[in-house]
């Protein structure tokens, strides 16, 4: 199939720049369910001990 | 009040012994308070009977207000966890405050079972207050409680920075070396004073993290979907463009297509001129051949036309003279059919060589030249031509009269260059007819000095002659030519040629005719 050049040049930027947004939007949404889960780790660690020495 | 009776205390040492036995909490100590704040029993010690009022703020706020209370507090040699509860007769009389004490060394082996790993902090404020610390363990002056406090967690602690931990806001911290997650909690006394801190660790490995793996493991899979959803856009796009241009093609086609019919049309339309023009020049030139014809058919008729002359005057004379014979009138008669014969024969030729039958037919080449010759024989003997055959008999399959036409022609350009030279002793016109590969090879030379070579490529174009206006059309060899190469499907072309005859030497002007043998046969002949 023939490709024309200046379709396939935007294309391969806009496909680079979207990868790279989306990379970064996954690895913060990735960061942010991570932080949650921590979170929520070290909430029941407190109660852990909450709940142990009461 | 609680009695202090000796069958009391010993039910009640034996009761807090069953306590400690069924407990987690293997350090545990048992205080029972009386009412107006008197030690009444200590399982630690065999002390009662003095107040504790003094000593003990928690004690006076929980006799004026008996709710079950915890609270830490930090002794000379460690923290220690105290729960009061208070303890009422069967009338809901206030009888007392029954106190369970531990250490945390008990509370961090609980901790240690959950996967967990206990650092407790005793705030560094009670530091001088522990004269004779029971761990003997310190993170820059926060006092260690616990035992069971793994070096590792307190570096992690010591790096950080208590104090920097501690004002944080953070619910819990990543040591990523380590790869340990830990969080604290802050305990307080009852004056809300804080007192200690515990530090809970847990190995990130012992932390179920599925779904985020999954989602890790699928970011790829995204980031794929998103190359096919824009390479499909791309292959969309560069379609379309494509699309477009083979679209705005095809209209240039379908224009060039119009432009290509018209031309078509202007050329055909050009074509039909050109066929109108040559049939013209056809016409023109069988004009002009009739004109030379009837010249030859004068020469034809006059021999015979005397004879019968002759005949006829014979009978008159017998008339005359009274001398009429059957016999001799029937004879001369016969001589007089003989010739009429002869006459219509000529007429017959005529007509049949202008005829405009153009079918095919197969004939040798022998009898075309004859019939051509008939037309000729009484013009060459007037001129004294001689013509001399060497003709191979060959079968030829196409419109006969059009190779006739093309033979007179070229025999009467001979004849005509002959008859310019008036110093030859002998007019001679040479015609060869063989066979070579698959095409047969007519030659017709004459000895009137050939074509000067510098016209000698321009003889077959129309209206160019070197005869005199009034004699010559210039259309001749150029319908010679059109009829070889066009009708009969061959090729024609003259040379000069110096020969030797009957030992003179002559240079004369050769005509060609090149004919294929089958595809005259095949072909159709295109008028």
């Amino acid at each position: 199939m023939k490709i024309d050049k200046t379709l396939l040049i935007i294309f391969i930027t806009i496909l680079f720049i979207v990868i790279v947004i989306s990379n970064q939007i996954l690895n913060q949404k990735i960061a942010d369910l991570e932080d949650k889960k921590y979170d929520v780790i070290a909430l029941n660690m407190q109660n852990e001990i909450k709940n142990t020495y009461r | 009040m609680l009695q202090n009776d000796t069958n009391n205390l010993s039910q009640l040492k034996e009761l807090f012994l069953n306590l400690r036995k069924n407990s987690d909490y293997k350090n545990v100590w048992f205080h029972l308070i009386n009412k107006d704040g008197t030690s009444f029993y200590r399982s630690w010690i065999n002390k009662s009977g003095d107040s504790i009022l003094k000593a003990r703020v928690d004690v006076v706020k929980m006799l004026q207000n008996p709710i079950v209370m915890s609270t830490i507090s930090v002794g000379k040699f460690d923290m220690s966890f105290k729960s009061m509860v208070p303890i009422y007769n069967k009338e809901k009389n206030l009888l007392g405050i029954i106190e369970i004490l531990t250490h945390f060394n008990s509370i961090a082996k609980k901790i240690t079972q959950k996967e967990m790993q206990p650092i407790f902090l005793v705030d560094k404020k009670y530091k001088k207050q522990l004269s004779n610390p029971f761990t003997k363990l310190f993170i820059n002056d926060y006092y260690v409680s616990n035992l069971n406090a793994q070096p590792k967690y307190m570096q992690i602690l010591k790096e950080k920075g208590i104090e920097t931990i501690l004002n944080s806001d953070k619910t819990y911290f990543i040591d990523s070396e380590k790869d340990i997650l830990f969080t604290f909690y802050k305990l307080s006394n009852i004056n809300g004073q804080k007192m200690a801190y515990f530090f809970l660790f847990k190995k990130l490995e012992n932390i179920n993290m599925y779904g985020i793996e999954i989602l890790k493991k699928k970011r790829l899979l995204y980031i794929l979907i998103i190359i096919v959803l824009l390479s499909s856009i791309l292959h969309y796009l560069n379609n379309r463009k494509f699309i477009a241009e083979i679209s705005a093609k095809n209209i240039k086609m379908e224009k060039l297509n119009r432009e290509l019919s018209n031309s078509i049309k202007q050329q055909k339309e050009i074509q039909h001129q050109k066929d109108k023009q040559q049939d013209i020049l056809f016409q023109q030139s069988k004009m002009a051949s009739m004109g030379e014809m009837i010249g030859n058919i004068a020469h034809q008729w006059r021999q015979p036309i005397a004879v019968i002359s002759m005949w006829a005057n014979n009978i008159i004379v017998d008339l005359d003279m009274d001398e009429v014979d059957n016999e001799n009138l029937r004879k001369y008669a016969n001589n007089i059919n003989i010739q009429t014969k002869h006459l219509s024969q000529t007429i017959d030729d005529f007509r049949n060589f202008f005829s405009p039958n153009k079918e095919k037919t197969t004939f040798t080449i022998q009898d075309s030249l004859d019939k051509t010759m008939n037309l000729l024989t009484a013009s060459f003997k007037i001129h004294n031509i001689e013509v001399i055959q060497d003709i191979e008999d060959i079968k030829f399959t196409a419109p006969e009269n059009e190779l006739t036409q093309a033979f007179l022609n070229i025999i009467n350009n001979a004849k005509d260059a002959l008859l310019l030279k008036k110093d030859l002793k002998k007019r001679v016109i040479f015609i060869k007819v063989y066979k070579k590969n698959s095409f047969i090879f007519i030659e017709i030379l004459d000895n009137a000095g050939g074509i000067k070579e510098k016209i000698l490529n321009k003889i077959f174009e129309p209206y160019f002659t070197t005869k005199h206006k009034s004699q010559g059309t210039g259309i001749g060899l150029y319908m010679t030519e059109s009829i070889v190469s066009k009708h009969l499907y061959g090729e024609i072309y003259a040379v000069n040629k110096s020969y030797n005859y009957e030992g003179i030497d002559y240079k004369g002007a050769n005509f060609i005719i090149k004919l294929p043998l089958d595809d005259v046969k095949n072909k159709e002949v295109n008028y």
